[in-house]
This record gives structure tokens, C-alpha cells and sequence, in this order.
């Protein structure tokens, strides 16, 4: 907030008046520099005691200019400055005693524990639902990705559970699925077997092969 | 790889003949593929014969087919050694045992003697006559049958017999629209018999090819998994015929030896390469697996008292392994 400006001192203190409790800020600065010097907004975070929900309280940013001639004028405006932010701590002050006040009114004591700053909740979106092609696609890219056995088996499993196969079952058992009547689906599903079972020496044509079907299946994305 | 000419074409020669029955020339080819020798159980008049005759005809090679009696003796089957009074000298008469596919017909008709020359025979691939070892053909394929119907008078092939043949393959009844086509297709004298469609060359190739077909590091741990259920089947559980569930742990006196682990390895290897393929998967681990199981497996009492399907404790098995 206070960027450019040099701060000398700090004042704070709290007083209990007959319409609640108030709390002053008072911050001396200087300026080192001449031209405009822009200060922050300032903000208040604080527990509304009306609802109990965190809330954020600021004022407007404000432009000081510090012209260069001579310590007068230079004095002159650091007062400014000074009164504008002690106008604007007092602002912030007077929002916090008026929430004060309020929670005083609705007698809901609460105890005075010092909390975190509240993180907020936003509304979550719902997770998106992974579509065959999506899981075809990551497949294909596993495999261009990684031309091993391993990677062959897991780009198999992706599409084995895609088909709607459960642990253990072979490929007679998924090609009888009704997954698993589309023509493109179970050419996949027979060349991926092959990459997972097939020799050192073929595993580079069945994956090439593996890498044709699935590229098949995504072209009959409708 | 290059194979002459695709086993599965000798497949479709025998289907020629053989109306139905796909699991019985299935298991003939697998056993030719794997070098190992079936036993298939069922009732009398379901093709058994004709497929193994079939399958002779179709590789151009020697079939033989002895029948198995109580006075059967060893010497009936491996050959014997007969003094000639022409030459005064012994000559060596080779048994019916030395043939490309031999069927044992009602193998547990014979006693246990005779059973165990077949069976040494068969492990061996060679036959002992007097002082001279003669080696049985390439390929050798025993198709041994039992009768489940009629017990009387027969002598059990106990289980460490049995571990020898690679596969045991039940033989069912044909469907009604399958007994139709054996209907009109034997309405005939003529039963169309097996051409050659390949040689025992081709079965050698073929056996080469299969042994090359790769199985996964996946795939091995899973039919080791599956061996080590049968012997510690725990958390398995099997509904009896009337609906009662066990545990088949409890049904299980002993589980199946590494020898089921190897035939599984190469009856999933057959597989693949009948499906054209030169890697397995774990589809063909799980459709025979029940064929390498089925006579390994030693169930007590408890089965039959409860009335539990052997096979469907099989299958329990085999489904609570999860395939990789």
C-alpha cells in the first residue's frame, strides 16, 4: 500500500467508547522522490458478526503528487498524504467497530481466537465425464509417447476398462461385451492384446498396428 | 515363420468327416502339435475311432488301433520276438504300438501290466524287444478312450498313469441339428474318408513352428498361478448339483503336478498356432486349461458323495485365477 513512501512510525491504539470499541492507526511517512505516488486501497478483512461470513471491507486507491520545490511544499504534501491515510485507516476502523457493534447488540459473544484468513469457497465445478474418445486418444498418446511393453499393457487396460471388462477377464471375454460389437472397437481391442502378449522382435509393428486402430476408432468419432 | 501348409487345414479335413466334436479334433491337433498323447473319455459310438483314423489318414500316416482286454499281455502291444525254424534264429516281430496314431481303445480293459508297457511307451518314444531298442515313429500320437458307463471289470489308471497323457478330453453327445448332418452324411455307404492334406514332415514343421510360439512373462505367471490354485484352492467354492456350495478345498485330496504347468504351456503354444498366431494369450491358457487339469487333479470321496461335476470344480478353479 504504501509503495514509494518511506514509513517512519506506527501508532495504534484501541479505546473503549460508549458506542463500542475503537481502534486507531496512525503511520508517519516520508517521500524520497517527487511526482505522483499512487497508495493502494486500504482493506479490511473481518468476520461480519451480522451473518458470520468473512467479508472484505476496502476504500478507494488514491494518487499523491510530491512536487520538488523545497521542503515546504514537500512538508506540505506529505501532510496530505498523511491525512489521507489516516482518513482512510479511520474509515477502516470505523467499519470494524460497527461490526463490533452489532455482534455487541445480537449478544453472540465468540471467542476471541485468532483465525486464518478465510479461504474462499467457490462453488465446484462437477468432474467432467471422460468420454471413449478421451480415453482412446490418451491411449494413442501413451503409446507415440512410450513404445515400450509396459506402456502397451497400460494403454490396454485404459481400453479394456473403456469396454466395460473387469479384472481378470481375457479377450474372448470383452469381445463378447456388447461394448465391443463395433467393428473399429474390436480391432483395437485385438491389436492392443497383441502389443501386450506378442514377442520383443513384433512389439514394434503391433504397437504401430495398436496405434492404427485406435487412430481408426478416433476417426469414427461421430 | 513359415509352415508348409497351416494345421489348421487338417483341422477343417477332419471337420469333413467328423460331424461336431470340434473340441475332439481340437485336442487330436493340439496333442500332434505338442508332441503328447490324449485320453479321451466318453460314451461308446461318439466318433472316437473315426477321428483318430481320420487323423492318420489326413498326414499320410500309419493309424493302428488296439483294443484293450483282460487277457491282453504286454507283448500284444510292444511286439515279441518269435523263433524262426527257417533261419533258426529269433526274429523280432514289432507290435501294433509302432504306428504315427495309435488308439488304446478302453485303455482301463487291461491290466495294470499292460497298461504301464503303453504308458512306458508312450514317455520313453521307444520300445524294448529282447536285447534290441527300437524308437517308435515320428510323430507317435496315443489316443487312449475310457468308457465312463460301464466300470465293471476295469482296471483304474491311477493318477501317476494318467499324469502322462498331456490332455484329457471329455467327449459329449453331439446337439440335435449335429446328429441330423451324421444322419444324412452316413445315410450313405461312402463316409467321404480324410484325403492327405499334409505329411509327417509338415507335422514336424508344424511342432517346430509351435515350440516357437512366444508365451509371455505375464502369461507364465499366470498358469503357474493356476497350477498352484489346484493345490491350494482356499477361497474357491463350487455349487453341487443340488445347489449346495463347497469349498473345493475340501473336495481336493491333491492338486496338479509341474508336468500340468509344461502341458499347459504347450497346449496354449498349439493353440495359438492353430489360430495362426506365433504368440499366446490368455485366452488359449484359459480354454485348455481344463484339458491339462482334468486327470491331474485328485478329488476325494467328498465329490462324488455330494454330487459336485468334477469339471465344474475345474472350471471354478480356472475362473477365480484372474487372467493378466
Amino acid at each position: 500500500m504504501l509503495a514509494q513512501l518511506e514509513l517512519l512510525g506506527d501508532y495504534r491504539e484501541t479505546a473503549a467508547r460508549s458506542h463500542g470499541t475503537e481502534y486507531r492507526e496512525t503511520i508517519t511517512v516520508v517521500a524520497h522522490t517527487a511526482g505522483p505516488i499512487a497508495i493502494a486501497p486500504a482493506t479490511l478483512q473481518a468476520i461480519d458478526a451480522r451473518d458470520g461470513k468473512a467479508k472484505e471491507w476496502y476504500t478507494n486507491g488514491l494518487t499523491l503528487r510530491v512536487g520538488e520545490s523545497g521542503s515546504r511544499i514537500l512538508g506540505a504534501s506529505v501532510q496530505i498524504a498523511l491525512r489521507v491515510i489516516l482518513w482512510l485507516l479511520a474509515s477502516a476502523a470505523f467499519l470494524a467497530v460497527a461490526v463490533a457493534i452489532v455482534a455487541a447488540v445480537r449478544r453472540r459473544p465468540r471467542a476471541l481466537v485468532e483465525t486464518p484468513a478465510p479461504t474462499p469457497i467457490l462453488p465446484q465445478e462437477p468432474p467432467r465425464v471422460r468420454s471413449r474418445w478421451d480415453v482412446a486418444r490418451d491411449a494413442l498418446a501413451v503409446l507415440r509417447a512410450d513404445r515400450t511393453r509396459a506402456a502397451a499393457v497400460t494403454a490396454r487396460g485404459g481400453i479394456w476398462r473403456m469396454a466395460g471388462a473387469s479384472e481378470g477377464e481375457t479377450l474372448a471375454d470383452v469381445l463378447h461385451r456388447p461394448d465391443a460389437a463395433d467393428p473399429t472397437m474390436r480391432a483395437m481391442l485385438i491389436a492392443l492384446e497383441r502389443s501386450a502378449f506378442t514377442y520383443e522382435e513384433d512389439l514394434c509393428a503391433a504397437i504401430d498396428d495398436a496405434c492404427s486402430a485406435l487412430e481408426r476408432y478416433l476417426e469414427s468419432a461421430p | 515363420m513359415t509352415v508348409a501348409r497351416q494345421p489348421a487345414e487338417l483341422g477343417a479335413a477332419l471337420a469333413q468327416t467328423i460331424v461336431g466334436q470340434e473340441g475332439v479334433i481340437e485336442a487330436l491337433l493340439l496333442a500332434l502339435l505338442a508332441n503328447g498323447h490324449v485320453l479321451l473319455e466318453g460314451p461308446p459310438g461318439l466318433a472316437k475311432t473315426l477321428a483318430c483314423r481320420s487323423l492318420a489318414a489326413g498326414l499320410e500316416g500309419e493309424f493302428k488301433r488296439i483294443q484293450f482286454t483282460p487277457d491282453l499281455l504286454p507283448s500284444d502291444i510292444v511286439g515279441t520276438r518269435i523263433f524262426d525254424q527257417r533261419d533258426s534264429a529269433f526274429a523280432t516281430v514289432l507290435g501294433p504300438i509302432f504306428a504315427n496314431v495309435v488308439l488304446a481303445d478302453e485303455i482301463n480293459r487291461a491290466p495294470a501290466k499292460v497298461q504301464s508297457a503303453l504308458l512306458e511307451a508312450m514317455q520313453e518314444r521307444q520300445v524294448t524287444i529282447g536285447p534290441q531298442t527300437y524308437a517308435l515313429p515320428d510323430p507317435f500320437v496315443v489316443m487312449a478312450t475310457m468308457n465312463p458307463l460301464d466300470s465293471e471289470g476295469t482296471y483304474a489308471l491311477p493318477i501317476a498313469q494318467m499324469d502322462r497323457f498331456l490332455m484329457k478330453v471329455n467327449v459329449g453327445y453331439p446337439s440335435r441339428a449335429e446328429e441330423l448332418r451324421i444322419l444324412d452324411r452316413f445315410a450313405v455307404a461312402d463316409t467321404h474318408p480324410v484325403r492327405a492334406v499334409a505329411s509327417l514332415d509338415d507335422v514336424r514343421a508344424w511342432r517346430a513352428a509351435a515350440h516357437a510360439v512366444h508365451i509371455d512373462e505375464k502369461l507364465k505367471r499366470y498358469i503357474v498361478e493356476l497350477v498352484a490354485t489346484t493345490r491350494q484352492a482356499e477361497g474357491v467354492s463350487v455349487q453341487s448339483v443340488a445347489g449346495t456350495t463347497f469349498r473345493v478345498a475340501e473336495l481336493v485330496d491333491y492338486g496338479a503336478s509341474p508336468r500340468a504347468t509344461l502341458a499347459i504351456a504347450f497346449l496354449a503354444r498349439g493353440r495359438a498356432l492353430l489360430a495362426g498366431r506365433d504368440f499366446a494369450l490368455p485366452d488359449d491358457v484359459r480354454a485348455i486349461a481344463a484339458h491339462a487339469l482334468r486327470h491331474r487333479i485328485g478329488f476325494n470321496y467328498r465329490i462324488v458323495a455330494e454330487g459336485v461335476d468334477a469339471d465344474r470344480a475345474i472350471e471354478a478353479i480356472i475362473a477365480s485365477v484372474p487372467a493378466p
